[in-house]
């Protein structure tokens, strides 16, 4: 298999993209896609992903093209963001969304950690009212339940006496 | 083609993707397995406090990342009259970490008989196991409640003990949802003995991922019985961290063998038998032999020095270096500059010492140079930003950078003390750079000084860590039992002061403390003056009127104190060319620093607290907003109000009034 070979994609609005095999190589889906099969030199349909979306994708796995680290499980939950990538998500909440669905059915676990991690810091310190207000999501507690909620997950030790 | 739409529309999580995706915005929240992948990168805090608050579907997905902790001390006698006690508990049964603090002593003196609650723990174990299983199986046909509820996950055997204790994997029952087990012993002194079986541990927890075994003195012996490799599975252990025990080199070696998962090890100032010490080298080039890939790894044996050589041998074995765990003997600026070559990140530096149970001039020795670097590693690198977890020894004069801890006896001064502090050089006036941290343990020690005692030398520690780390979450400041003076040989006890002059309450101004601990030698003792508004600053039911009127009161007699206090200041600028100094401390701290070090113009004085206080009295003042856990006499996080009590002395008996 040659290293400079080329793989055609499409996205759902029939767009074509032509990227290097190792970048296709960083999504799990295309990389066993085309370790089974074989280059069959036909555009991959991506239905699921949209042009620009797909543009972002490929910006990102061509910044990290020659990361060693790319694919080395990474534990460590609280890490910092580098900078390249907090500039890469700096991206309104609609197209934040859609690169996580994107990188879930492409099978990218990096930039799938990288932008969960950015939606986490949006919910890190704010209280309940703000997180609703910033997803745009409805409180559907009764205020009894919500009382009760408050008052099961205030303490972290229960002591026992 | 026909097998590329097979390919993408198979059914995995894709799928429940593909199906929101034409109307994206709010909807992919709702997707519960994507929430529950975002909530992994939450802390607990942030999960139980308000991310469960949003909505019912955010409460249901933040119930999978939650469990309940629950907390059992033998020295709650009520709870611990009959052998059922803690089974008993319905609140017990379904928590997913659970604590035993127990205190395990002869009855009395000449009795061999020995009160050890090894029975009562078993059958508390077993039942919270049985009641489990039994009400899992009736939860499964109720209807879903908030109330959480999850198997055994997580167990804490905190042991205090006067007496030598045998096989201490026996309080064990077998529990096979177990993945986390933490060993504490405290013996009482360095003459007791405890054993344990590691294999007896992992056989009974066959799911056991993370072990860890502290002793605080010299005194934990494990053991290991070897199994060939074939006859054993392998253990799903990821994480061994062993600290101040003993176990063989040859039983850590068949154990590494059964453990390819393995990521963390941790050897920390292992005691010597006498048989022979530990050969590391050994050790590290078996790890390296083996299918192995370490995270983190850290060898140290106590008076033992580890050679540059194997220092380097565990370079190789370990994949990066977010994390140094450093032994005080071995901590020179040399081994830090290896080490920095080594990282990318760093994430968290520990220093372990043998301060606890070593004492004399060789702990001296070996503190001062070890914290000494420390110091000026923290104060200088650049590479500081990321760290979010500090734990280390440090000494008072470091943070003193006024040069203020000579003011003790304010109405009665002695000048050579504080005039002595205050000539001395300029080599450690600056701040330590690492602003972001969210955990901080600092052990304070006064090496080379006599006076680890007053409150000054406890304001200058409270007042300096209040401002330096801003947003720390979790904090302890201990001072160890003993400290030695220099030279002469001698002793004394420090005492962190608890009063409201110590300046606890500086840190009133950490906003997103979580957990604080604060310990230091003979807490009853140095509790005895204690009065509630020193402590009860930390707790809403601390803000009344009543008591910002005590705290008013009590600043309002310092008044003396607070002009003696004055007139040192004036003398302190007059012989330390007042701009001069502060000019110095400019420049070691470069000019970023101008607002913190205008912040720090009155560490250590009376007046730091004074404005604290000030501030306390209005009626919008706002007390630590997200504590939840307090340690004080505790060996564990308690509610602080509970905490609190519990530390101040009795109330005397209320007369009646009639």
């Amino acid at each position: 298999m040659s290293a400079h070979s080329q793989i055609l994609l499409t996205s759902s609005e029939g767009t074509e993209f032509l990227i290097d095999r190792d970048i296709a190589d960083k999504s799990m889906l295309l990389k066993c896609m085309l370790e089974d099969i074989g280059e069959i030199g036909q555009a991959v349909p991506l239905p699921n992903v949209s042009g620009p979306i797909l543009t972002k994708v490929i910006e990102y796995c061509t910044h990290h093209r020659d990361d060693p680290n790319f694919l080395s499980a990474n534990d460590d939950v609280t890490a910092d963001i580098d900078e390249w990538d907090l500039e890469y998500c700096k991206v309104d909440q609609g197209t934040l969304y859609e690169l996580i669905l994107a990188a879930n059915y492409l099978d990218i676990k990096p930039l799938m950690d990288l932008t969960c991690k950015t939606v986490a810091n949006m919910i890190k310190a704010k209280s309940p009212e703000e997180i609703r207000k910033t997803f745009n999501i409805t409180n559907d507690f009764t205020p009894e339940e919500e009382d009760q909620v408050r008052r099961e997950n205030g303490k972290d030790w229960v002591d026992e006496h | 083609m026909a097998f590329f739409k097979t390919l993408f529309t198979k059914p995995t999580k894709t799928e429940t993707s593909t199906k929101h995706h034409h109307h994206h915005s709010p909807s992919l929240l709702d997707i519960p397995e994507i929430l529950d992948l975002i909530f992994s990168y939450l802390d607990d805090f942030t999960i139980r406090r308000y991310a469960a608050l949003v909505c019912q579907q955010w409460c249901r997905v933040s119930q999978n990342r939650l469990f309940r902790s629950v907390v059992c001390d033998s020295t709650w006698t009520k709870s611990w009259q009959d052998a059922t006690i803690a089974a008993s508990s319905s609140r017990m049964i379904g928590a997913g970490r659970l604590l035993f603090s127990i205190s395990v002593k002869h009855a009395n003196t000449e009795s061999r008989y020995i009160v050890d609650y090894k029975e009562d723990v078993r059958t508390a174990l077993s039942t919270i196991q049985n009641e489990y299983w039994r009400q899992a199986e009736q939860r499964r046909q109720a209807l879903p409640t908030l109330y959480k509820f999850s198997p055994l996950k997580d167990l804490h055997l905190d042991i205090s003990t006067n007496c030598n204790i045998h096989a201490l994997d026996g309080y064990l029952v077998p529990i096979n949802t177990l993945t986390t087990f933490v060993l504490t012993c405290r013996h009482k002194d360095s003459t007791c003995k405890t054993t344990a079986s590691l294999s007896n541990i992992l056989l009974a927890c066959p799911a056991l991922e993370f072990f860890e075994a502290r002793s605080l003195t010299p005194g934990l012996d494990l053991s290991w019985t070897s199994f060939a490799a074939e006859q054993q599975e392998p253990f799903p252990l990821r994480s061994l961290i062993i600290a101040n025990a003993f176990i063989k080199q040859e039983s850590i070696e068949n154990l590494l063998l059964l453990t390819p998962r393995i990521k963390v090890l941790h050897l920390i100032g292992m005691s010597l038998s006498a048989q022979a010490g530990y050969n590391w080298s050994h050790l590290a080039i078996l790890l390296s032999a083996l299918p192995i890939v370490l995270d983190q790894v850290h060898f140290s044996t106590q008076e033992q020095q580890l050679p540059q050589k194997i220092q380097q041998q565990l370079f190789r074995v370990c994949s990066g270096l977010s994390e140094w765990h450093l032994w005080a003997p071995n901590t020179t600026p040399s081994l830090l500059k290896d080490m920095a070559q080594h990282t990318n990140r760093l994430t968290t530096l520990v220093l372990y010492t043998s301060s606890n149970h070593t004492r004399g001039n060789n702990l001296q020795s070996e503190l001062t140079k070890a914290t000494t670097v420390l110091h000026r590693f923290l104060s200088t690198s650049d590479d500081l930003v990321h760290l979010k977890t500090l734990k280390t020894a440090a000494l008072l004069q470091d943070l003193d950078i006024h040069r203020r801890r000579g003011y003790i006896h304010l109405l009665n001064p002695d000048r050579d003390i504080f005039s002595s502090y205050i000539s001395e050089g300029p080599k450690s006036f600056a701040v330590w750079r690492c602003r972001g941290l969210q955990t901080l343990h600092l052990e304070v020690h006064g090496a080379w000084e006599s006076s680890l005692e007053g409150s000054v030398q406890s304001r200058i520690v409270f007042g300096y860590v209040s401002r330096v780390f801003p947003v720390l979450e979790e904090l302890s400041v201990t001072m160890p039992s003993e400290c030695s003076i220099g030279g002469r040989g001698g002793s004394y006890e420090p005492r962190i002061r608890f009063e409201l002059e110590g300046g606890l309450c500086l840190l009133s101004r950490l906003k997103c403390l979580q957990r604080l601990e604060v310990r230091c030698g003979d807490m009853k003792e140095l509790m005895a003056n204690v009065k509630e508004v020193s402590l009860n600053w930390m707790i809403p039911a601390g803000h009344n009127s009543k008591f910002r009127r005590k705290r008013k009161k009590e600043v309002a007699q310092w008044r003396e104190r607070r002009g003696k206090e004055d007139a040192l200041e004036a003398f302190r600028l007059q012989r330390q060319k007042g701009q001069e100094h502060v000019d110095r401390i400019k420049t070691l701290n470069g000019s970023g620093d101008a607002k913190l070090l205008g912040q720090l113009q009155y560490l250590g004085l009376l007046r730091d607290v004074e404005e604290v206080v000030k501030e306390m009295g209005s009626t919008s003042y706002c007390p630590l907003p997200c504590l939840e856990g307090l340690a004080i006499r505790r060996f564990y996080f308690a509610q602080p109000k509970e905490e609190i009590e519990f530390c101040l002395p009795p109330k005397p008996e209320r007369m009646s009034m009639w």
